[in-house]
């Protein structure tokens, strides 16, 4: 089976000097389609692998929600040459694994002695070509997830997270639901839907394997060509397309009582560009400055009175069509209207100002210790190599963007807030807690 | 000058292991530093450790103190003001952070190494000369009174708290920050503790990362090296060592199961937590105690309480069971959430557990695999300068010898199913065990009065009847 020629580049990550390790390591792809990126790393002997699926739970179909995240738990339930849990095999092995399923892509990863790399490469190999499916794991992995969903929802605030995204993106946009999905859609689930969900995403041609530590290129790569080169190239995956989402133009509100709230909090939410489209990195470092880096928001917003407790502004992380959400905690007795006013104060003057120098270096600052945080574990690692190849076609992204961002002048992000934060229009919602009950 | 080394050992089945050396200096006003190397990328870990502050360790009735000292490190100091001082660290990238523990204070710095001298310099600047002001202990303390009521919705929390009253009655490791407390904080109070915690014969200074000994003590002796006691105006001498003292209870068997509900009306899930005062870390007990929590619930879905509660009933996501050292005492708790109509019927499983735990010896494979999950654990940790530096700290604070990491395979390959089996009998106690359960007590409360004494309480702690 391993005679099939193979189309093999290695190619070296490239890197600028000074700025991040050099992230050298080579890049496959096999026959069937599986693309593969090797990093070798001796110093500690550890070795991580990375599946990355592309599906997630945009690919869902109405009434079938909260499949994707159910299908990762599925994944678990053994394959036919592997027929035990390889959550047990691996954990008894002293390795680490698990996966997370996001509205884009699923996400497999293991970490264990470097010894063990093949033993994973066959587990995972297997359950991309022969996964068990039966009903009985089907129904297990429904009640389990029916306690995760109850967890989550159980927690302050759960409520008013979950109709951000609801409220931000129009009926009908596949990233509306929640990846856990209704309970009524898992309830429905069927074990056809599992076979079907198999055929379709879990593929060679779907999937980014990535192969990071202590580890030899060389051998891993006969190793990969050994599990992975006979499985079968599946069908061209359909991906679901993603409406067109430009920023809004009138405002939308929600307000929610919350009983586990003890603040109110209001959670704006604007739409902006994917994560692999234009506009998405200066965005994003506009972001930072309003929010953790140069604290913007909080320091305008409190500039008389202190009226919030907190603001953060983060990204959703989304690929085709992306949200910015500003999150504040206010001050009891504070009015939400007279926040939400002075959140648009400070992003009018960050998008006709601009940052100032010292905010730009501190951005790319701590984005460089980010970075380098990032890459400490095998697994941390592999993850982004995984997700730099699949946004954009190249490995070592994360290095690539930080030299991108360290040529950007300050009217880059400038503009961009100017488009998507000041010219737009935000979708609110705000959770206030259960007034407190009067005595008689 | 007191120099020790302690060799850490990687270990593998196999011939890929490690070394990672740890080493420990004192410089000559007092401060002991300690380092482990980490050269793959440029990055160092620092903590700074205040032993002398921690909740365990706030004075009667000024609940809250460590916590407003460590409001006041890290922000305005020397001649800059908060925003000038968080400015100064976003200039370099680094970040830098304040803890309280039950039993310390620890300053936390994280940093790429090229910026290493600036970030050191801007820690002794926080630690040295912090502005210690009435206005900002005033600001500091309406900060952390909004704060006591933030967490009343979440189930866990509360459970967790409810559960450290019930461990340790009376006892200063359930003190936590109080209204009252932080009200009755002075500023002389405050400026006692930080002389008494910040000094260089009290703090310890820890790091892992990207630079060597002699690098390290250099820095340190630059920025730290005339570090002297503080004098506090008004105190002739500050007084040393503060200790919670007493050691933990130890409840009398035959008392029966007892079941703390927190009513949370509505709630579709049961936030169980139940626990046991269990040996401190340097107690030849615990590594055995150790082994038996990880059988019972150190691994997701591996471990038994998960294979249990989650794997076969399907009642919950997760359910584990951990240990954690106070300076005195440990800490063993169980946590999970399950489905409200499943609560009693998992806190049958988990005294089931316990008492399986207690009767029978672990099987050999099971220990097996069990000794190696922790092994990969450790190893796994050994990764990040933050988790490097965060287990230093700990071997430093609760004042755990130097080779304690050095011996830990041995150690931990020594350990026998009896032992585990011993600990458990001495140690874990299903029958008059301690369990606080948010959730719905109309729906709860029937079921779990046929298991133990049941007492209900509302979100703030009062007891409240049923019906």
């Amino acid at each position: 089976m391993l005679a099939l020629a193979l189309l093999s580049s290695a190619l070296a990550l490239r890197a600028p000097a000074q700025e991040l390790p050099i992230l050298s390591g080579e890049r496959h792809t096999l026959p069937n389609g599986l693309v593969v990126v090797l990093r070798e790393d001796h110093s500690t002997p550890l070795v991580a692998v990375d599946v990355r699926y592309g599906v997630g739970s945009r690919d869902e179909k109405p009434g079938k929600t909260g499949f994707a995240h159910l299908f990762e738990h599925y994944m678990f339930e053994g394959s036919a040459h592997a027929p035990e849990s390889p959550l047990a095999s691996i954990s008894n092995m002293g390795g680490e694994v698990n996966a997370d399923t996001t509205q884009d892509r699923t996400n497999y990863y293991e970490i264990v002695p470097s010894e063990k790399l093949e033993e994973i490469l066959r587990l995972e190999a297997d359950r991309m070509g022969f996964l068990n499916i039966d009903r009985k794991s089907l129904d297990k992995q429904r009640g389990i997830v029916e306690n995760e969903k109850r967890l989550r929802e159980n927690q302050p605030y759960a409520a008013g997270y979950a109709e951000s995204p609801a409220l931000v993106f129009d009926a009908g946009h596949p990233y509306r639901q929640p990846i856990l999905g209704s309970m009524t859609d898992l309830e429905e689930a069927k074990i056809e839907d599992v076979r079907r969900f198999h055929a379709a995403y879990y593929t060679p041609n779907n999937a980014i394997l990535v192969v990071t530590g202590d580890q030899d290129n060389a051998k891993t790569y006969e190793l990969v060509k050994k599990w992975f080169g006979p499985l079968k190239r599946g069908p061209k995956p359909l991906r679901t397309k993603l409406p067109d989402s430009p920023p809004l133009g009138a405002p939308r509100r929600e307000e929610i009582v919350d009983e586990k709230a003890s603040r109110t909090m209001l959670l704006m939410a604007f739409r902006i560009p994917g994560k692999d489209k234009p506009d998405w990195l200066e965005t994003s470092i506009a972001a930072e400055i309003l929010g953790d880096g140069g604290n913007r928001i909080y320091r305008t917003v409190n500039k008389e009175d202190d009226l919030v407790d907190e603001i953060a502004v983060w990204l959703g992380d989304l690929q085709g069509q992306d949200v910015l959400f500003i999150r504040a905690f206010l001050r009891d007795g504070v009015s939400s209207r007279q926040v939400e006013d002075r959140i648009r104060v400070a992003l009018a003057e960050f998008s006709l100002l601009g940052p100032t120098d010292a905010e730009m270096r501190r951005v790319k600052a701590a984005r460089r210790r980010r970075a380098l945080d990032a890459m400490q574990t095998a697994d941390g690692l592999a993850a982004r190599l995984a997700e730099g190849q699949a946004l954009s076609d190249d490995p070592a992204a994360v290095v690539t963007s930080l030299k991108a961002m360290g040529a950007m002048g300050k009217d880059a992000p400038r503009e961009a807030a100017y488009r998507y934060l000041m010219k737009a229009e935000p979708a609110t919602v705000t959770v206030k807690p259960k007034p407190p009950v009067e005595k008689p | 000058m007191k120099a020790a080394l302690l060799v850490l050992a990687l270990w593998l089945a196999g011939p890929a292991a490690a070394q990672q050396r740890v080493e420990e200096r004192q410089l000559p006003n007092g401060l002991t530093i300690a380092l482990s190397e980490m050269h793959r990328l440029p990055l160092v870990s620092v903590r700074v450790v205040l032993p002398l502050g921690g909740s365990a360790l706030d004075p009667d009735g000024k609940s809250g103190l460590a916590t407003l000292v460590a409001d006041l490190l890290g922000g305005a100091s020397g001649s800059m003001t908060g925003s000038e001082f968080n400015d100064a660290l976003d200039d370099i990238g680094a970040t830098m952070g304040l803890s309280v523990t039950k039993e310390a204070v620890v300053l936390t710095v994280f940093t790429a190494k090229e910026n290493l001298d600036r970030a050191l310099e801007l820690t002794a600047q926080a630690l040295r000369r912090p502005v210690v002001t009435q206005a900002r202990l005033d600001v500091s303390r309406d900060m952390e009174l909004r704060r006591l009521g933030n967490d009343r919705g979440e189930p866990g929390a509360q459970a967790e708290k409810r559960l450290a009253l019930r461990l340790f009655p009376d006892h200063a490791y359930s003190r936590l920050p109080d209204e009252a407390g932080l009200k009755a904080v002075t500023l002389q109070d405050v400026r006692l503790l930080l002389a008494r915690a910040a000094k260089p014969g009290s703090a310890t200074v820890v790091a892992a990362g990207d630079m060597t000994l002699p690098e390290f003590e250099s820095l340190m002796k630059k920025h730290f090296g005339d570090w002297r006691e503080q004098r506090v105006e008004g105190v002739a001498t500050v007084a040393g060592v503060a200790s919670p003292a007493s050691a933990p209870p130890v409840f009398p068997a035959g008392r029966g199961v007892e079941i703390d509900v927190i009513d949370m009306p509505g709630t579709a899930q049961a936030a169980i937590r139940a626990g046991e005062a269990a040996p401190y870390a340097d107690d030849p007990d615990y590594l055995a105690l150790s082994v038996a929590n990880w059988v019972l619930g150190g691994t997701p879905i591996v471990s038994r309480l998960s294979k249990n509660l989650r794997e076969s009933r399907r009642w919950t996501y997760d359910a584990r069971s951990s240990l954690s050292s106070l300076p005195e005492a440990s800490e063993f708790m169980i946590q999970t959430d399950v489905q409200t109509d499943a609560a009693a019927a998992a806190v049958r499983e988990i005294l089931k557990e316990l008492a399986r735990l207690r009767d029978e010896p672990v099987p050999a494979e099971e220990l097996a695999a069990t000794k190696r999950q922790l092994a990969g654990s450790f190893i796994r940790s050994l990764q990040e300068v933050q988790s490097v530096s965060d287990q230093l700290a700990a071997v430093e604070l609760h004042g755990l010898p130097l080779d304690r990491l050095e011996t830990y395979r041995a150690r931990l390959d020594a350990v026998t199913a009896e032992q585990v089996q011993a600990a458990a009998r001495k140690y874990l106690h299903p029958e008059s065990l301690r369990l606080v359960i948010s959730g719905d007590a109309a729906k709860l409360a029937k079921d779990l009065a046929a298991i133990g004494t049941v007492r209900v309480f509302d979100a703030s702690g009062r007891p409240k009847p049923l019906g």
